[in-house]
């Protein structure tokens, strides 16, 4: 068995463990792969969004990082110097020193500034893409989806030759939440586009819970919304397509992608795995 | 002919013709709105544009580093100078009256039942053109399905919504370009 075989196998081996649940930190997988984070609804200052950026910070240590993904509502309220410091550089802090880059989406709380914020990563824009290994990044602007961006995401869907495609912005378009819920209107115009190319991950926020939906037309949907934020109890009525859910703590999402599998975990602020699977790619 | 009587001409007319719908309660059809006031509308836009830009190479010519601090000063300075460009600038001096009417009907009857999206707007006591959209409050997410049937944008502004009203908010130095008072009914 050759050395890059023997670590996937171990690899396999590990998630089986880690998906029958308990404390861990880390999402295992190949050296080769993509690792990322997903937070979202997190920019809060409060000790509740430090703890969990805490819990993700130890996984970093045993597995790290290669990027960490925004959902949007980074920064709540007003957007100045003193609010990103308290509510992004210093409790992402250790990520930031170990080099891990942050790409950000905008949330409906965020300033429209924010995209020229070198740490976020955004180049100016609302909207942007990126590819790392063999995972292309959509970062879309849910709050403004206006005829010109729809032409951006259509080019550069169509365009891309990524086997992997992701999308992350901020509106769900499904949700359980009960305070904002799934964004139909917002659907109806992206998941056509979604569909047609070949999304296989989109990651939301909005609603401030965690949840995973089971594949609609291919496509797998996360709400990743308490990563500072939470609404406790606010899952109480799921949708019929929904997979899992979590609405007791705040949580944050850790991805791994290598070959045609993309792993993930959901974890809670106190290192609790509390959602974990694997996708395997399908061509549509 | 000044724009604002062109306008008003081919409002009236359209009255006449019978050409503009009086209700727009959900599931009737919206009125339809004339090549001439999306052309007015487009030459006001184009307008400000044009003015912003060139305060831009103005600014650039003066030596203001436009990446310099996140590019803040760089706006700051920008919106300024806008100010006291358009300083005499009134509700709908882009949005003429045919297009506010068409705009309003369109936004009262797209905003029916979107009380997620309403519940979101703040609430302020006054918006006025020429006013910074208010720091710190949240951006009501805009759906689609109303920019779709909106006239087109260039990059630098946006529909949004402040109040109960419609605005035309210029994004980089977030000073609010012209305004549709009464645009729709807050949630309670």
């Amino acid at each position: 068995m050759s050395t890059s075989a023997a670590r996937r196998l171990i690899a396999i081996l590990l998630l089986t463990v880690l998906a029958t649940g308990g404390r861990t930190h880390a999402v295992q997988a190949p050296e080769e792969s993509l690792r990322f984070a997903v937070i979202g609804d997190f920019g809060t200052g409060t000790p509740k969004q430090y703890e969990t950026a805490r819990a993700m910070a130890a996984v970093n240590v045993g597995s790290r990082y290669d990027m960490v993904l925004m959902v949007g509502d980074n920064i709540y309220s007003s957007w100045n110097r003193r609010a990103v410091v308290d509510r992004f550089e210093m409790p992402y802090r250790s990520l930031l020193d170990a080099g891990v880059p942050f790409f950000a989406s905008l949330g409906n709380h965020d300033a429209i500034d924010e995209r020229q914020y070198p740490l976020f990563n955004m180049g100016g824009e609302r909207y942007y893409s990126f590819s790392r290994l063999n995972v292309q990044f959509f970062a879309l602007d849910s709050n403004y989806m206006d005829a010109a961006q729809l032409a951006w995401l259509r080019r550069g869907l169509e365009a891309s030759t990524m086997p992997w495609k992701i999308a992350f912005f901020h509106h769900p378009l499904y949700s359980s939440g009960r305070t904002h819920g799934s964004q139909t209107d917002l659907r109806k115009v992206l998941e056509p586009l979604f569909v047609q190319y070949s999304v296989q991950a989109v990651f939301s926020g909005h609603d401030h819970v965690y949840e995973r939906f089971k594949p609609q037309h291919g496509i797998t949907y996360f709400v990743c919304g308490s990563s500072g934020q939470l609404r406790e109890g606010d899952l109480d009525t799921r949708l019929p397509q929904s997979a899992a859910g979590f609405d007791r703590d705040q949580a944050f999402m850790v991805v791994a992608i290598d070959g045609d599998a993309m792993r993930f975990q959901a974890i809670s602020r106190i290192g609790v795995v509390v959602d974990s699977g694997v996708i395997d790619r399908v061509t549509r | 002919m000044t724009t604002n009587r062109a306008c008003l001409v081919v409002f009236f007319s359209a009255m006449l013709l019978g050409g503009i719908a009086t209700t727009t309660s959900a599931g009737q059809e919206l009125p339809a709105r004339s090549d001439r006031s999306s052309s007015v509308f487009q030459e006001r836009v184009a307008a400000y544009t044009q003015l912003r830009q060139q305060i831009i190479n103005d600014l650039l010519e003066n030596g203001i580093d436009p990446n310099a601090g996140d590019g803040r000063e760089f706006r700051r300075r920008l919106a300024l100078a806008l100010r006291k460009a358009r300083r005499h600038a009134r509700p709908g001096e882009i949005f003429c009256q045919e297009v506010a009417g068409h705009m309003r009907q369109v936004v009262w009857h797209t905003l029916q039942g979107e009380d997620d999206i309403l519940s979101e707007v703040p609430a302020v006591p006054s918006v006025r053109v020429n006013d910074f959209y208010p720091e710190g409050e949240p951006l009501a997410t805009v759906p689609p399905s109303l920019l779709q049937k909106l006239e087109l944008l260039p990059p630098e502004l946006q529909y949004r919504f402040l109040g109960t009203a419609l605005i035309l908010l210029d994004i980089d130095t977030a000073l609010i370009v012209d305004v549709i008072p009464d645009a729709f009914r807050r949630v309670s």
